[in-house]
This record gives structure tokens, sequence and C-alpha cells, in this order.
């Protein structure tokens, strides 16, 4: 396991839509470990996409457990060519990001999702979720898609600058 | 009723808006619209201000200097027309720009929406410096008037950032109504 490098907006691999995985292959299962080792080394990170460590492959990894806005917890979701079956009416929360580590936005995304993906053992899994495990696996799947959270934003007045990343 | 634009530029400290609006309040003046930031450690102000009719722009310009004399603000009035008849019709949309920082990202993007008779209603620019590079951050709120032109509008977006090298995406932003 390694603890892998973020590269940061203005890199051309966080705006490609993630290639999908059809076999879970022995690099796919390093790149996902290496992705829960990257995310549990970070302080204050609770999910990392594979374009953030510039590898466009359609794979994330999510933890909110212990989180004050967690509600629904997943533990650990380690999720291939994942895929938004359903999302409730939006709510605006501030969010950040590794990729982004100077800016802060109000971002609109459903505050329930039911999610459908691909586990590390290749099977399907379908997650229902809420509260900020939904806004996670929301903000993870954008990557997968090459928006950051800047593409969501409610408007001019929601972007805001701050010192670092956490 | 006299109407004046008042912009105040200073570097940051405490006390800025305190002093400049407590100098309009003595002058009975009201504060109808404005707009106030932190632009790269400066805060700058721009207030349209109602005063009665017997004021004028030096007054006001006096008034506010006396109270900021310590601040270093660069200060300025202008008297303007009362009340301009201003255009609130069109759909919203919000845009999101951003990439590696050059000169032209603004004028680039701008022109196509203007092209596109998309109208600005606001605009906010970030630069943020990360490990390798600058990037330039850009979010506007626009209004079409005719919404059947939105995939045009797409499409020579789309083409100016490929060519300027920087992300942009365009969305509605709804309201809800309650």
């Amino acid at each position: 396991m390694a603890m892998l490098k973020v590269v940061e907006i203005g890199s051309r691999v966080l705006s490609l839509v993630a290639q999908p995985v059809d076999e879970i292959s022995k690099e796919h299962r390093r790149l996902a470990q290496d992705l829960v080792e990257t995310m549990y080394g970070t302080p204050g990170s609770v999910g990392i996409a594979a374009p953030q460590v510039g590898v466009s492959v359609s794979l994330f990894v999510l933890d909110v457990s212990g989180h004050k806005r967690t509600n629904t917890c997943h533990g650990l979701i380690v999720l291939f060519n994942p895929e938004i079956i359903s999302a409730s009416e939006p709510v605006i929360i501030r969010e950040g990001c590794m990729s982004v580590p100077h800016l802060t936005g109000d971002v609109r995304r459903a505050s329930q999702v039911v999610v459908r993906g691909m586990g590390i053992d290749g099977k399907e899994i379908i997650i229902e979720s809420d509260a900020f495990e939904a806004r996670g696996l929301l903000h993870e799947i954008d990557h997968l898609a090459g928006k950051l959270f800047i593409d969501r934003i409610d408007g001019p007045h929601a972007l805001f600058k701050r010192k670092r990343y956490l | 009723m006299s109407r004046f634009v008042l912009t105040a530029v200073g570097p940051d400290s405490y006390g800025i808006v305190a002093r400049v609006t407590s100098a309009l309040a003595e002058l009975s003046c009201n504060l109808a619209d404005s707009t106030m930031s932190n632009l790269s450690g400066h805060f700058a102000m721009i207030l349209v201000v109602d005063g009665s009719p017997d004021i004028d722009e030096k007054s006001i310009y006096n008034a506010v200097q006396s109270r900021c004399a310590e601040l270093s603000l660069l200060v300025d009035v202008k008297r303007i027309d009362g009340y301009v008849d201003y255009d609130l019709d069109g759909d919203r949309f919000v845009v999101s720009v951003y990439g590696t920082d050059r000169p032209g990202i603004v004028a680039g993007i701008c022109e196509v929406l203007a092209a596109h008779h998309a109208n600005i209603y606001d605009l906010t620019t970030r630069v943020i410096d990360t490990e390798s590079t600058s990037i330039y951050t850009m979010v506007l709120e626009v209004a079409l008037k005719d919404p059947s032109g939105l995939a045009k509008l797409e499409s020579a977006l789309s083409l100016k950032s490929s060519e300027l090298g920087v992300s942009c995406s365009i969305r509605s932003s709804d309201s809800d109504e309650l």
C-alpha cells in the first residue's frame, strides 16, 4: 500500500470522464487499497476518487464514519462504475475538496440518494444513503464525470477563499 | 432626492465599513445598494447612495475622508441618474470557469456571453496558487432572455474554453418558490 499524491485543480485528468472498469484486476485492487490509504492518511479527508490521484478510472473510496453531519453510514465504501439511481431534492451546504485546496463553495446536492456500482469483489452493490454520506457519494461520482464542486456552485457569491485544505 | 455612486478602496483593516457608513448616516444618506469585498487584501466598496437634494458630491467626499483620514482610502463620489430602468427578465444560469491562469480568460468567455445576449448579473473571480501553477476561477450568474439559445451558447462556450485551455460549465439556477 502507498499514500498517493493528490493532483490539484488545473490537472486535465480532473476534467475527464473516468474510464469504466469491466473486470477488476490486481492493479485495480491495488489502486483501491492505495486510495483507502491516501484517504485515511490525509487528515480530514472522507473520500477520494481515482482521478484525484491522476488515474482516470471509475473508482472512488469513501468513509464518513464519525463525522458530525453523518446519519446513515456504510463505513468504508469502495465502488467501481457508480451510477445514481435516484436523488432527492437538493439542499445547499458548503463543501471543500482535496483537489481544490484554497477554495470552498456552497453547493446544491441531494440529501438522499440511491447509488449502484460494483464492489471490490466484482459484485453489484446498491447503497441507499442520506445526509453527509449522500453528499460524499455525489461529490465523488462528480469526480468520475470530470466535474469539481465549482461546476455545481450555487452562484458567484458562493465561492470562498481559505488558507489551505484543512 | 439625489443619487450618487461612491467607491472606496483601501488596505483592509477593522472599521472601514463602520466609518464610511457612519459618515453617510450623519448626512442622512440612505444606502440604496452596495457591494463590498476584500480583493487581494484591499477592501473595496461600491455604494449607491441617496441623499437630500442639497447634498453634493463634495460634501459626501469630505464627510467620508474626514472620518477615514488614516485609512488610506481611495474615495470617489459621482452623481448618477436617479432611477435606471433595468431589466431582470430572462432565465438565470450559473457559469463556472476554471483553469491555468492566463490573460484573456474573462474577456474570452464574456465575449461569447455577449455575442449570445447573455446578460451578466454577477461575476466573481478568484486566483488560487496550487503547488505547480496559478489557477483562475470565475463564477457568473447570467440571464438569457431567449433560453432556446442555450444549446448554441453551450457549444460556443465549449469551443472558447478549449481554446483558452479552461473548464467551463453552465447550468440552470432554478429557485424554489415558497
